[in-house]
């Protein structure tokens, strides 16, 4: 399937979303709650653009329009760059100075004013986080609350029964703002504290003891990749001999 | 033919002390002559609740209203001689009336989706079969679901939740896409303050709402339903419920529903209280038991809506006209109403009129009969100054376009909605700077916070609004203001960010000179913003009496005998007890 963002010729495969099409073609459409490996939210609003829709102009989401055959997209309009320099403007109040809300101010040439001058946590509520434990099939963290007092956290805000550690959520964060506190004894996320599994064999950090649980059957001794590599090596030695 | 009594038990004449009344009636009936005594009914809301209890006696047509317990001995005195003239309602010129017909507050009304309310009792089944309920379906289902669909095409009928969409074209939709599993829902979750129509109607005719969802689930071949109803409504929930239970009981719902080997079953979702859960999608992951927060909707939600099945939805009062339109026909319903927009409009008519209250008139009013024949104008001899309509998510329509229309469209077009319904009149002591704030305040809350424009642009705006009230606006805050409205309408994912922004923009349309004053004179004209006014004492007028110092909560105003009164402008809150109380208007607003 063929389209065009402004102008250009993009192909795309079935089902794709604007977005899709046009991160894999490697044609840049802002856009912080996408992620080619969580479940969309629609909810930053950062992609819009414009399709010819019966000969005028519709503003969409890129990463919740599927694109049609000889699709046109336009994203050099006026009204699209209204829209993207005061969502822009929103999220800096949000997350002042964060860099990746700063990579895309600089990119657009917005002077720094924040809307509402207010310290914040920097979260944007893009909900990337709660797609990745969502996908995880965990589900330790959501959206809680409403309107302005929304946030993501845990089941009234307490240690989530499920959480098992392992970080996916700051991983997929654009913001970077989900606090990790890891030291020798363990890890701290989400008001849960987790113990280290260390390997067995060199003692290094592998990863949180129910996150290793959780990925691996029953009974499987904790090794770091590096000693299971040395490991195995043994094993074939003993095997086919040296 | 017996007589009957028809007291109003909503939930307005209730909190009147309806019951009380329906006791006393069963009370002293008792001792009237066996062959004499009239039926009693409890009915549903007659609309004009602020002159409840309200009761009605048939065959006479006789209303009276605002009766007490002790007013009963006498009406059953009446019953075959000349009506009690005291409790009968006294029109514009001071002449008492006796039918509905004749009183002001219902004469221009046309009730389609109302007909029954007020008139049967809603606990009964017995009164809506007689009332002609059901006809409609009995109808439908000797109908092929194309031809209902046809039918509700051709009556014009649009979506009354706000909307506007045609019903008829939304179940043709969904009668095209082919699935094993349907969904009819009802949409009752009605939160727009002021607003009060579907309340009413469930309560006080839910067949009618029942009637029209299992013909709306024949047409698009549906086998189960949910009525998603919030749960403040009490009334309604028990009324509706008792509906079900009845209707399944006579073969009205459930499996070969009349003989006709049609298979329906529904049941009732409480809603949790959410604003945003009246919006379509958001409704749908409620009833999933999900965050109620809407989705993007490239997919239409009759291809995939509730449970990712082919789902229509549909509110409680377009579903209240279709038992109608089944029963006398499209053209009928077509022929009441405007080019766009056909049948009638249940309104909530509240705020500064003297006649508030449930209304149904047919499209094509205009705000002014609306207003100043049902409504019977402004209290107090003040002026109009505009009346919002579609809620929060609607617009303020100003004094010159009192003559407008109103039907979906010609709202639109200036920039309101009809939403679902409420008319907010306010007059000229409405701040229309504070009333936009209270407005963004209610949405600020009430948004899900999914989307950035929607979160931030509405807490921008009321940060921005809340400020000009202050005084501490700047003129470069008019800008913002609408750069922000214009993102937030333009980017937000659902219906309630795109259309919030309304209050804001047709205040700013129709009142800019308001906001001058509040950010250039630091002045609130309508003398409402409390950092922009004070309260003063006339030495003249006072009379010395210290009612004022003893209303005054915070110890502001202080005096000596027979010297005027003084009030200490550090510690005034401005909340105008003293001027409210005052015996001598000595205290006046600058």
């Amino acid at each position: 399937m063929k389209f065009t963002i402004d102008g250009l010729e993009i192909s795309a495969e079935q089902d794709d979303t604007i977005m899709d099409a046009s991160r894999r073609a490697e044609v840049f459409i802002p856009g912080l709650c996408y992620s080619s490996s969580t479940e969309p939210t629609h909810s930053c609003r950062l992609c819009m653009v414009e399709v010819e829709e019966k000969n005028s102009l519709r503003l969409v989401a890129a990463c919740a329009y599927k694109v049609k055959e000889n699709l046109k997209v336009v994203t050099t309009t006026e009204r699209v760059s209204k829209v993207r320099k005061t969502i822009l403007k929103h999220l800096y109040s949000m997350a002042p100075e964060n860099p990746a809300i700063m990579e895309l101010m600089n990119l657009y040439k917005i002077e720094k004013a924040p809307i509402i001058k207010e310290k914040k946590s920097h979260c944007i509520l893009c909900g990337r986080c709660v797609k990745a434990c969502e996908k995880l099939g965990i589900s330790a963290i959501s959206t809680v609350n409403r309107g302005v007092t929304k946030e993501i956290n845990t089941p009234y805000g307490k240690p989530a029964e499920y959480c098992m550690g392992c970080g996916s959520c700051s991983e997929v964060c654009p913001t970077k703002c989900i606090t990790i506190k890891d030291n020798e004894e363990g890890r701290t996320i989400w008001h849960k504290h987790f113990e280290w599994a260390r390997c067995e064999k060199c003692g290094v950090i592998v990863t949180t003891k129910e996150h290793f649980a959780n990925s691996n059957p029953n009974n499987t001794p904790v090794v770091c990749p590096v000693c299971k590599r040395r490991y195995m090596t043994d094993v074939f030695a003993d095997t086919f001999g040296e | 033919m017996t007589k009957k009594i028809l007291v109003c038990c909503g939930t307005g004449c209730l909190a009147n002390g309806s019951q009380a009344l329906v006791d006393q009636f069963y009370l002293e009936t008792k001792k009237l002559d066996v062959n004499i005594i009239p039926q009693i009914k409890e009915t549903g809301c007659n609309g004009f609740c602020e002159n409840g209890p309200m009761v009605t006696i048939v065959p006479a047509h006789i209303t009276y209203y605002k009766v007490q317990p002790k007013d009963v001995s006498d009406i059953l005195e009446s019953l075959d001689k000349e009506p009690v003239t005291r409790l009968l309602y006294k029109d514009d010129s001071g002449k008492p009336v006796t039918s509905k017909e004749e009183n002001p507050f219902y004469a221009l009304q046309h009730k389609i989706v109302l007909r029954n309310t007020g008139v049967i009792d809603p606990s009964c089944f017995n009164d809506y079969l007689e009332a002609g309920g059901y006809v409609g379906l009995t109808k439908a289902l000797a109908m092929e679901p194309i031809k209902i669909i046809e039918e509700v095409e051709k009556s014009g009928l649009r979506g009354r939740g706000g909307g506007g969409f045609s019903t008829g074209l939304k179940w043709r939709s969904c009668h095209e896409i082919t699935g094993e599993f349907k969904y009819m829902l009802c949409n009752g979750d009605e939160g727009d303050p002021g607003a009060f129509m579907d309340r009413s109607i469930m309560e006080g005719d839910p067949h009618s709402v029942l009637e029209g969802l299992i013909i709306g689930a024949y047409a698009i071949g549906s086998h189960y339903g949910f009525l998603y109803i919030r749960d403040e409504y009490g009334l309604a929930l028990k009324h509706m419920q008792k509906a079900i239970d009845d209707a399944k009981a006579n073969g009205y719902l459930g499996n070969n529903i009349l003989g006709s080997g049609f298979n329906f079953s529904c049941e009732i979702v409480r809603g949790g209280g959410a604003f945003v859960c009246g919006e379509s999608s958001a409704l749908m992951a409620s009833i999933e038991g999900r965050v109620g927060e809407p989705r993007v909707k490239y997919i239409r939600s009759v291809e995939k809506g509730l449970f990712d099945s082919p789902t229509v939805l549909s509110n409680v009062e377009s579903l209240a006209n279709i038992p109608y339109i089944m029963t006398n026909g499209a053209e009928n319903f077509a022929s009441i109403g405007t080019k766009g927009s056909k049948g009638t409009k249940v309104f909530s008519l509240v705020g500064n009129v003297n006649r508030t209250g449930l209304i149904e008139v047919p499209m094509g009013i205009t705000l002014r009969q609306l207003i100043f024949q049902i409504g019977g104008g402004i209290p107090n001899g003040k002026k109009f100054k505009a009346a919002q309509t579609g809620g929060p998510s609607g617009g303020c329509i100003p004094e010159e376009l009192l003559d407008l229309e109103i039907d979906f469209d010609s709202l639109k077009e200036k920039g309101s909605i009809m939403g679902s319904g409420g008319i907010i009149v306010m007059d000229e002591n409405t701040c229309m700077v504070e009333l936009a704030r209270y407005y963004m305040k209610f949405l600020t809350e009430e948004s899900c916070g999914k989307c950035t424009p929607c979160r931030e642009g509405l807490r921008a705006m009321l940060d921005i609004l809340t400020r000009i009230c202050e005084g501490k606006g700047e003129l470069s805050d008019l800008d913002l203001l609408e750069e922000l409205a214009y993102v937030t309408s333009e980017a937000s994912l659902c219906e309630l960010g795109k259309t919030a922004p309304n209050p804001v923009l047709s205040s700013l349309k129709y009142f800019r000179d308001e906001y001058l004053a509040h950010i250039v004179d630091k002045r609130c004209p309508a003398g409402v913003c409390p950092k922009l006014i004070k309260y003063e004492i006339i030495p003249d007028k006072c009379k010395f009496c210290g009612l004022c110092v003893k209303v005054c909560p915070v110890e502001a105003i202080t005096g000596k005998p027979k010297t005027p009164y003084i009030i200490n402008q550090n510690k005034c809150i401005r909340c105008g007890n003293c001027k409210s109380t005052c015996a001598f208007e000595a205290i006046y607003v600058e």
